[in-house]
């Protein structure tokens, strides 16, 4: 009874009890250090960018206006294995006119971005990141808040004891205004006189440092993220929380994965994508015309006329893993979640067959016969990998890029590790699944 | 991973709108609403939406 239930029963391994932690933990350590120098999509196109010229050698790189790109090494056959993951992540952005005085306090007005949950981002140290445009149309980079000396900002809850009518007897759907997510920036006047004094003090100090006028804000994009860096968690150091590791925990092992890759019969393509976390809208998300502008100047490279049947011959031969995340397990809160087909932390890369919501709908649906193919490749190469739906059927949902890509006829499958509270602002990943899903592209981009 | 949104539904039905076979309800940019209006009806009847959900839907829309 035994032997057949071995025989006939999958059994899920535990990346851990699999592998050399030494080599796990060297790789996490790396991880972390990307973590906290890539809070945005332009600080992770630098960071892609500064790899590559370390690291190229007959690779290309193209980047699509500082906030999505593409590394590819081309190969002889048609088609492409790629790997495709996005680069925003849910954060707090200012409005374009941001500054305001109240209450002796002056205070930046903001917009959400992507699926926040509003009250995760109170009363917790934020960094200010961005660029602006200013008048002369020079560009302005900088971040305010992630060195030790930087102040931080902080968006402010209301007290407990006043907080009974106003937010706690409210559904929390409802509870937290968005239009209240106002951030501290001051509280200095700059002279006796009656209105706006500390405003004036704060767009005094930011023409001083910056030589910024309140109107540069207007062509201004700045976002602000958590100020904490990125730590290991767990007596044992097994995990690892930090900010943005949807989805930027795919970008640096498909980097990683990509540059440890040989050369192969197929062209090797690594993509990252902006926008993906409010829709894949805009000519920088996975919808943008880039990917096509990318394998136009791959056909050019192989001397082939990049005709319309030929870009469309290219695109039928081409594989994908859609790298994203998905929704690990959280035992406090498993009943949103259908265990038989839920993914777990430390079970490996995840492989996600659909996303989308209740009925399927709005999502990429992978192939049976891909799906056969990249089991194989994970089960040939000792890769550690689950399957996982995100919540139980009608519980929710969510969605990545898969769908955009699958649309150009590419074979498309969601791939990457399982994150347990996505979306907050530290969210927290595994060591053992980070590393797994670095082997899991590898072997994708060596078969 | 993004959260999916009731924003989605928007979109389909604009697309749907736009497609000829609801040109039967008229053409005109004013007849877009009523098109509009009876593809979200059916819309959230087949996927049995909340009245919550329906009232976000029906909001969305008219801002469309």
């Amino acid at each position: 009874m035994k032997d057949l239930k071995e025989k006939l029963f999958r059994t899920q391994k535990n990346v851990w009890l699999e592998n050399k932690k030494e080599e796990i933990f060297k790789f996490a350590k790396n991880y972390i250090d990307f973590l906290n120098v890539c809070k945005t999509e332009r600080e992770t196109v630098n960071y892609v960018k500064e790899y590559f010229s370390n690291n190229a050698k007959d690779e290309l790189i193209f980047i699509n206006r500082n906030k999505n790109v593409a590394l590819v090494r081309i190969g002889k056959e048609n088609g492409a294995r790629l790997i495709a993951s996005h680069i925003d992540s849910p954060r707090i952005d200012l409005k374009q006119n941001p500054i305001f005085e109240d209450s002796n306090i002056a205070m930046f007005h903001t917009h959400y971005y992507g699926g926040i949950k509003k009250y995760q981002w109170l009363n917790i140290p934020l960094a200010l990141h961005g660029v602006i445009i200013k008048s002369d149309l020079k560009t302005l980079e900088f971040n305010i808040g992630e060195n030790e000396d930087d102040p931080v900002f902080v968006i402010p809850d209301l007290l407990p004891h006043l907080s009974k009518k106003v937010v706690d007897e409210k559904p929390v759907k409802e509870a937290f205004d968005a239009d209240k997510l106002n951030l501290i920036v001051g509280s200095i006047p700059f002279s006796k006189e009656e209105k706006d004094q500390i405003k004036l003090n704060i767009l005094k100090i930011l023409n001083e440092t910056y030589g910024i006028y309140e109107e540069d804000f207007i062509s201004a994009e700045i976002t602000l993220t958590p100020a904490f860096k990125a730590k290991d968690v767990g007596f044992d150091k097994s995990l690892i929380a930090g900010y943005g590791q949807d989805d930027r925990i795919c970008a640096y092992t498909s980097l990683k994965a990509f540059f440890d890759s040989k050369k192969a019969a197929q062209t090797q393509i690594v993509l990252m994508v902006d926008k993906e976390e409010i829709g894949s809208e805009g000519n920088t998300s996975a919808q943008s015309s880039f990917l096509f502008e990318v394998v136009i100047e791959i056909l050019k490279a192989k001397k082939i006329e990049p005709t319309f049947e030929n870009i469309v011959s290219f695109f039928k031969h081409s594989e994908c893993l859609s790298a994203d995340v998905n929704g690990a397990v959280n035992p406090m809160y498993k009943e949103v979640h259908e265990k038989d087909n839920a993914s777990y932390i430390n079970n490996g890369v995840v492989l996600t067959k659909f996303t989308g919501h209740g009925g399927k709908y709005m999502a990429n649906d992978a192939n049976a016969e891909f799906v056969g193919k990249i089991r194989k490749i994970f089960n040939d190469n000792n890769v550690v990998w689950q399957t996982g739906e995100l919540g139980k059927v009608d519980e929710g949902g969510g969605g990545t890029i898969a769908k955009y890509i699958a649309n150009h006829n590419i074979e498309t499958i969601d791939c990457g590790p399982a994150l347990i509270s996505m979306h907050s602002p530290f969210e927290i990943s595994s060591k053992a699944d980070l590393f797994e899903t670095y082997k899991a592209y590898k072997a994708f981009f060596s078969y | 991973m993004f959260l999916n949104r009731k924003i989605n539904f928007t979109k389909l039905i604009e697309n749907i709108s736009n497609s000829l076979d609801l040109m039967a309800f008229g053409e005109n940019p004013s007849h877009h609403a009523i098109r509009v209006g009876f593809i979200s009806i059916i819309i959230a009847n087949t996927l049995n939406l909340t009245r919550t959900e329906k009232i976000d839907l029906y909001f969305i829309l008219s801002g469309s």
